[in-house]
This record gives C-alpha cells, sequence and structure tokens, in this order.
C-alpha cells in the first residue's frame, strides 16, 4: 500500500519513541492532534500500528517492516526477525527444513543479500584547492518579508497556546 | 537581538535559509529591508590538468576546483565549458538529492555549500535547509542525503533543520492567504508539492520527473545534449507562442505531460487523503522554481488544472514573487522566526 509523506512520517516519530500518544506525534509532526489521531486509527486499521492498553501506538510488525525497507530504523535482530529473514534467505537457496536437496547446484546462483545498511560517511581529507571566493550574489529589497515573518510568527506562538 | 557583522552598512539579521537543488544552491540571509541572496550552479565539469590550463581558468576568473591532479570546472562556467566539448557536465545531486553515483563529488559539494553559505554570526547559526519529499514514482529513501547535508552544516558549526520544500513556498508566498494552500516547487531534479494549513502540512510529495526529465526527454528525441537543451530552454523558450521549431515545439509538449503529470499525483494524493480539514476558501496554488520560469507557464498550468476535477474549490494560481529564490525564502523565514525564539 502506498503512503503518504505524513503517514510515513507517523511511523517513523513512533518507530523513534516506540510507544507514544497522539498528543506528541501531532507535535513532532506538527500536525494538528485530530488529524493524527485520524491517521494513527487509519494506520491501525491497515495493519501498521497497534493500539495500546494504554491509549498510546506502536509501530506494528509491518510498520515495523515498511521502515525497515525504507531505512528509517535499523531491524531489531531479535529471535522473530532472524528466523523471518532465514526463512527468506531459504526460498531464495530453496533450502528446505535447513537441508540443501538440491546439493551444490542448489548454491550455484549465489546469495543475493538486499540490505538498505548504509555505512557510516567518512569523508578523506582530501587536499583540494580551488579559487571559489566570491560567489554569485544579490541583494534584493524584500518589502513583504517582514510581514510576512510577523504573520508566521502570530500563527506559530497561536498553535502553541493551543497545544 | 540582532547581531551586527562589523563592517557592513545595515544589520545582518539571525538565522540562514539554504536551498540545496539538483540545478542551483541558494543561501538567503536578511540584512536590513533587503535579502542577499548568494547562489552557485551545482554542476562541475572535468578537464585535463596542466599548469598553463591552471592559469587559464585562473586569469579568465572561472571557478574551479583542482582534486590531485583533476580540475574541475565549476558553476555555470560548467555548462559552458560542457557546451563547446560537447559534453555533459556531471552533477553531485541527482533527481533531488546526493547521487549516489558521484561518491567522489561529495568533498565537492561540501565546498560548494560552503562557498554559498559562508560562516556563521555565531557558533550554532540556525539554517534551516531544504530536502525534498518523499518521492511517488522512485524508490530510493531520502535519509541519506538529509543526514549527509546535516554532517556538512554541523560541520560548519551551523544548526541545521530540515524543512519540506513545498511547505518553504508557502512560507514564502502564502502570508496573506494564512500558509494555507499549496506550494510547488519545480526544480531540475523534482517537483516537491505540499498542501499546507494555517502552516501545518497535510500532506507533501515529491516525483522526479522534472527540468532535467524534460531536457533529457527532448535531447533524445531531437539528438542534442541535455545541456544544450537546457541552455534553450533557459535562454528563449516561450510557452504562450506556437513554437514551430523542432526543440521549441518538443520541450512545449514535454512541458503539457509533466504539468499533467504533477496534477494527477496531486489528486491521488487527496483522494487519498481521506479526513482533510475543512478549508472554506478556494486554495491558491503557488509556482516556483527554475523550471517553472519559462514565459507562460503560469497559465498553462492553470489551464490544465481547470480541465481537471479536484475535489477541493481551487482559487488563484500564480507564479512566486521571486520564483527561483522561493525555496530559499521560505526556509529563512522558517530560520528568522526559529532564532526570535532563543
Amino acid at each position: 500500500m502506498l503512503l503518504t509523506g505524513t503517514e510515513v512520517e507517523i511511523l517513523t516519530i513512533i518507530g523513534k519513541l516506540e510507544e507514544t500518544t497522539t498528543t506528541a506525534i501531532s507535535r513532532r509532526a506538527m500536525i494538528t492532534p485530530g488529524y493524527a489521531d485520524y491517521l494513527c486509527k487509519y494506520l491501525t486499521k491497515k495493519g501498521y500500528l497497534e493500539l495500546t492498553k494504554r491509549r498510546s501506538y506502536r509501530l506494528a510488525p509491518e510498520g515495523a517492516r515498511t521502515l525497515i525497507k525504507m531505512g528509517r530504523i535499523s531491524p531489531i535482530w531479535d529471535k522473530e526477525f532472524v528466523k523471518e529473514m532465514a526463512q527468506e534467505i531459504a526460498k531464495e537457496m530453496r533450502i528446505e527444513g535447513g537441508f540443501v536437496r538440491e546439493g551444490r547446484r542448489g548454491l550455484e546462483k549465489g546469495i543475493e543479500i538486499k540490505t538498505e545498511f548504509i555505512p557510516p560517511l567518512e569523508l578523506e581529507e582530501v587536499k583540494m584547492e580551488s579559487n571559489i571566493g566570491r560567489v554569485n550574489t544579490k541583494k534584493e529589497k524584500s518589502p513583504d518579508f517582514e510581514k510576512t515573518l510577523k504573520l508566521f510568527k502570530k500563527i506559530k506562538s497561536s498553535k502553541r497556546k493551543e497545544e | 537581538m540582532k547581531k551586527k557583522k562589523k563592517g557592513l552598512r545595515g544589520v545582518i539579521e539571525k538565522g540562514k535559509g539554504i536551498d540545496i537543488g539538483t540545478s542551483f544552491i541558494h543561501c538567503a540571509e536578511k540584512k536590513g529591508d533587503s535579502i542577499i541572496f548568494k547562489s552557485e550552479r551545482d554542476a562541475f565539469f572535468e578537464i585535463g590538468y596542466s599548469d598553463f590550463t591552471k592559469r587559464m581558468l585562473t586569469s579568465s576568473k572561472v571557478k574551479y576546483i583542482q582534486k590531485e591532479d583533476k580540475l574541475y570546472v565549476v558553476g555555470n562556467e560548467a555548462i559552458e565549458f560542457a557546451n563547446i566539448f560537447h559534453k555533459e557536465t556531471r552533477r553531485p545531486l541527482s533527481r533531488g538529492i546526493i547521487s549516489p553515483q558521484e561518491k567522489e563529488a561529495l568533498p565537492m559539494v561540501e565546498l560548494l555549500i560552503k562557498s554559498v553559505i559562508g560562516k556563521p554570526k555565531y557558533e550554532g547559526e540556525i539554517a534551516y535547509y531544504s530536502v525534498p519529499g518523499l518521492p511517488l514514482d522512485a524508490d530510493f529513501n531520502i535519509v541519506y542525503h538529509e543526514k549527509i547535508l546535516q554532517g556538512f552544516l554541523t560541520r560548519l558549526e551551523y544548526t541545521p533543520k530540515p524543512i519540506n520544500e513545498g511547505l518553504a513556498v508557502v512560507f514564502s508566498e502564502l502570508a496573506e492567504e494564512e500558509f494555507t494552500g499549496i506550494g510547488l516547487s519545480f526544480g531540475g531534479g523534482m517537483i516537491n508539492m505540499c498542501l499546507s494549513f494555517m502552516s501545518v502540512p497535510i500532506f507533501s510529495f515529491s516525483v522526479t520527473k522534472a527540468g532535467d526529465w524534460i531536457d533529457q526527454q527532448v535531447a533524445m528525441a531531437v539528438d542534442e545534449t541535455a545541456s544544450q537543451i537546457c541552455a534553450i530552454k533557459e535562454a528563449s523558450l516561450d510557452l504562450t507562442k506556437d513554437n514551430p521549431d523542432k526543440i521549441g515545439g518538443a520541450l512545449s509538449i514535454y512541458y503539457n505531460h509533466l504539468i499533467e503529470y504533477v496534477l494527477e499525483n496531486i489528486k491521488r494524493e487527496f483522494e487519498k487523503t481521506r479526513h482533510m480539514p475543512h478549508i472554506d476558501k478556494p486554495i491558491s496554488v503557488i509556482l516556483s522554481g527554475g523550471t517553472a520560469l519559462p514565459k507562460g507557464f503560469a497559465p498553462r498550468f492553470k489551464k490544465i488544472l481547470q480541465e481537471s476535477k479536484f475535489p477541493l474549490k481551487m482559487g488563484e494560481v500564480r507564479m512566486a514573487a521571486q520564483p527561483v529564490y522561493s525555496v530559499v525564502k521560505g526556509a529563512l523565514v522558517a530560520a528568522q522566526a526559529d532564532e526570535s525564539r532563543k
């Protein structure tokens, strides 16, 4: 099922906090509490979230799988997850019950393990020389900017008071 | 509290906006009643190194980077060199995000960003940087891109915060409508969209058909390089006219297709979002970005919009006051608002 950007954002927030309420979600996702509540119920109905007895939300297995696939969270290597992965790999290799029935022929194709893992970036200290001293600079009058900023601060401030 | 910078007239205020796009990197900061925009084209072109070549580039003030035994012309001049050699420029960003194919370009991207944004006014100055929405038509995640940029800006001693590109357009242009409406940024690598209600994003997404896609498709159709098509598009395309020439005609067709594609995806997202906030007034649509610059783009968009059936009442369709700088201005609004709360 294709998820919207906001739905993915909600799953990510819950993935990071493990278990949380719609109030906290609405604050972090910058959406109204009512909208957050609606989306959480919708995602629960679709199997991405679970509602706990404490009236908070946590990721359901489908939600966790979706986030892992998108690289938003790292998988939790518990017994269930390892078993699931092993079964997936076994299917690829056509191994049944842990035994290689086809002998070496079954392994000739090779195992292709897809991973979303992104190694931490280590930029080498590259010696570079450049003459980029000045970049294109423009100074433009923006008479409406102050008004825009004022209105923006007013709206944000009234939202904070509401919450 | 405003912080003065010694030696300059007027007061440069705290907070910066930065728009890191496939085609350009822009930075904005406020000074008095003006905004200072700094820009650099996000492209480079490799040429053979020799002392002679290096002296020629220096004397003609062409911007370059020397990395080990290679010379890279960067910025606008990279496109000119590419056209002369009838080759393509290399882009550190592809389809709106850091290109996995251009890992060796990461230090160059960092240098380009550094040259545009400069040093912070104080350690930890807030810098809002644009990030694309989740792509609907491509299978890549934007986490890597976001984290790389965050790392660059943190190393430069900023406090980086991401802002969705479409939302930044809303912040920049829809103050009178209480930041309610649709912001569209037509970039080189991606088109970003955000529907906002009272500055809160309802939904957002991106699509990877954008300016570069138009250049590539037209280039294939007419047997030219994408860089050549880009140069013609930026210089002379007029969507109000018939464009009987081969290249103009092809550009016009692909622009139509692009607009229809974007509107179709917006409609689908509307339909998927079941619980929309109640918006009484018609929703305004703001168009921005370099790909929306050709003359006649807004009327053409409006015409195609009117022919589509939208579930909400659509209001005014207009170009942003400064289409190329709309995203970076919106990021600056967010940064200054945050700074004022410190």
